[in-house]
């Protein structure tokens, strides 16, 4: 039967760096028992093979890559070429728009002398003898 | 054609942020290899794992500009590589729970069969059907220490967690492998 404690040393020690006391104790119960120096090996065997696996990507991956790249660099210049004449196009029209006011108010202040809510609004100044006078009328 | 092996890293990103292709191209060959292990290792050597490892260099060649050199670039190019086969593990579950029953799913993580594993196909196998019974979170520490051989402080580096949250999961892993392997070795 594994010490369970010398066991969790033992792959602590495969990992990570031991203190020389807990190293000195996992040494002692490695000369004492085969059954942990079984498990030395074998755990040492799994890393073996786990590191021996050897890994690459299907023929041509390097190909697909460059071509996704090259699509990708396309798909950039394209949306930066969207976003530049965008906002050449938005800063055309306002500046268009602002000129369109300025007119528009220039014009109004020219035609009717102030430029109150009234000429803006385009309704006159009602007085409450107009108004009387209206009501009276569509009476 | 121009020959980019003689270049560094450092001058084949510059060369690459300057619209040469060709030195993009020379990273990709040089991290080929390294990122394959990572994305085969989280999982399997499968399509998706190609997908994910083509998609990792589009990733890698969109955050150029953002590369500052702070990391190795080798451990840049994992980090990314990590985190979209974790993204495709968590995307293969949805989709595996959106079908199966629980049950089918946890037949899915099964123990390999006793069988004869000599030859290299075999071992292949064999090891990657031992990573797969790994959850998502041990098997990535499992890819990056035993598989890539980075050291613990590279590790928790990657993956943003403690060094001591990769030892505690390494020697759970190492402990579940040995049960999976432990026959065959």
């Amino acid at each position: 039967m594994i010490n369970q404690e010398m066991y969790d040393l033992l792959i602590r020690s495969m990992n990570d760096q031991l203190t020389a006391g807990e190293d000195m104790q996992l040494q002692q119960a490695l000369k004492e028992s085969s059954e942990l120096r079984d498990e030395k090996i074998k755990l040492n065997n799994i890393g073996k093979l786990l590191s021996s696996r050897d890994h690459s990507f299907s023929a041509g991956f390097h190909s697909r890559v460059m071509l996704a790249v090259s699509d990708e660099k396309k798909g950039k210049v394209i949306s930066m070429d969207f976003t530049r004449s965008f906002t050449t196009m938005f800063n055309r029209i306002a500046v268009a728009g602002v000129v369109v006011i300025v007119l528009l108010v220039i014009s109004l202040y020219i035609s009717h002398g102030s430029l109150n809510v009234n000429t803006f609004t385009g309704v006159d100044p009602v007085s409450q003898d107009n108004l009387v006078s209206v009501l009276l009328y569509e009476k | 054609m121009r020959d980019y092996t003689s270049y560094n890293d450092s001058e084949l990103i510059e060369k690459a942020k300057h619209g040469e292709d060709a030195a993009f191209g020379e990273l990709v060959s040089r991290y080929e290899q390294q990122v394959a292990g990572t994305v085969k290792g989280m999982l399997g050597d499968n399509a998706a794992a190609e997908d994910v490892g083509q998609e990792t260099f589009i990733r890698f060649y969109r955050s150029l500009e953002k590369f500052r050199g702070d990391s190795a670039l080798g451990t840049y190019i994992t980090r990314i590589a990590i985190n979209l086969s974790l993204n495709e593990i968590k995307k293969q579950k949805k989709v595996i729970s959106l079908f199966y029953s629980r049950d089918d799913e946890e037949k899915e993580y099964d123990v390999p069969e006793e069988r004869n594993y000599d030859d290299e196909s075999g071992t292949k196998e064999l090891v990657d059907k031992a990573l797969r019974a790994l959850k998502p979170e041990f098997r990535s520490v499992v890819v990056l220490r035993m598989l890539q051989g980075y050291s613990t402080k590279e590790a928790a580096s990657i993956l943003n967690v403690p060094a001591g949250t990769i030892l505690s999961r390494l020697a759970r892993a190492q402990k579940e492998l040995k049960k999976i392997l432990g026959p065959f070795v």
